[in-house]
């Protein structure tokens, strides 16, 4: 049998002992961002990366409301989020604010 | 002194390091995904690396655990670390789009910039370790 050092034993269960204490908050389906493109706010100032909604089971109403035409669309987690997609398809636009501008177009239909 | 600090320690620390970076990854795979997708590269490629990243950090760990694979956890660990360094570079000169958020790992409350002197300063004690290790006698053993 190989020799393992006892110290380096140690230090390694101390390690994954230490990473379960410190493990981030674990993020469910509806808090992660898995774009399916990008778009322009109604406004012109800011893109937002953007998946489909109905892919989570957000359900108009309840977790979001839409003005007519079914353009706009509000959250009841922020209603200042509102904002045009321009196609008609339901969508919940995250801002990542700190990334900045993202004109690559790496995200662009991106499933 | 200096060589009980360099054979003794350095593998050491980067057992403690590597299992605590490496296990932290896969006990939360989509706070580490969310993480992967805010840097600047394609998101085929966060899906791929969510759980090689991990999986190559408890692996070098491992490797560190024995003398015979001592070697090449050190030159795994030195390989990672210098692939993650040039990437904190690469970030701090502006090569990419955006600036991504220093968000995820061991380090979350560093700027990149302290990451980047954190990084270099583990590099240098791991490159000081194999230079170490080449130079030390072959024991041969009968």
């Amino acid at each position: 049998m190989r020799k393992i050092k006892a110290h380096l034993l140690l230090l390694a269960l101390l390690g994954i002992s230490a990473a379960w204490v410190n493990r981030p908050p674990q993020a469910s389906m509806n808090n992660i961002h898995k774009f399916s493109f990008r778009m322009l706010s109604t406004n012109g100032t800011k893109w937002y990366y953007v998946y489909d909604l109905t892919a989570l089971n957000y359900v108009q109403g309840y977790d979001y409301d839409c003005y007519p035409s079914n353009a706009t669309c509000s959250f009841m987690a922020d209603q200042a989020n509102t904002h045009s997609d321009g196609t008609g398809t339901f969508v919940y636009a995250w801002d990542i604010v700190t990334s900045g501008t993202d004109n690559s177009g790496w995200f662009l239909n991106y499933r | 002194m200096r060589t009980t600090l360099v054979a003794g320690f350095v593998p050491a620390l980067l057992v403690l390091l590597f299992m605590y970076t490496g296990f932290t990854k896969l006990f939360a795979p989509i706070a580490f995904l969310d993480t992967l997708y805010k840097q600047p590269f394609p998101h085929f490629l966060s899906d791929r690396l969510v759980y090689l990243i991990p999986s190559l950090e408890i692996a070098i760990a491992i490797c560190l655990f024995f003398e015979k694979t001592r070697t090449a956890g050190l030159y795994g660990a030195c390989t990672l670390l210098t692939l993650f360094t040039l990437y904190i570079a690469a970030i701090l000169l502006h090569f990419f789009y955006k600036t991504p958020c220093s968000c995820g790992g061991i380090f979350r409350h560093l700027s990149w910039q302290q990451h980047l002197w954190v990084n270099i300063l583990l590099t240098g004690l791991v490159i000081t370790s194999l230079i170490h290790r080449a130079k030390q006698p072959i024991s041969i053993t009968s």
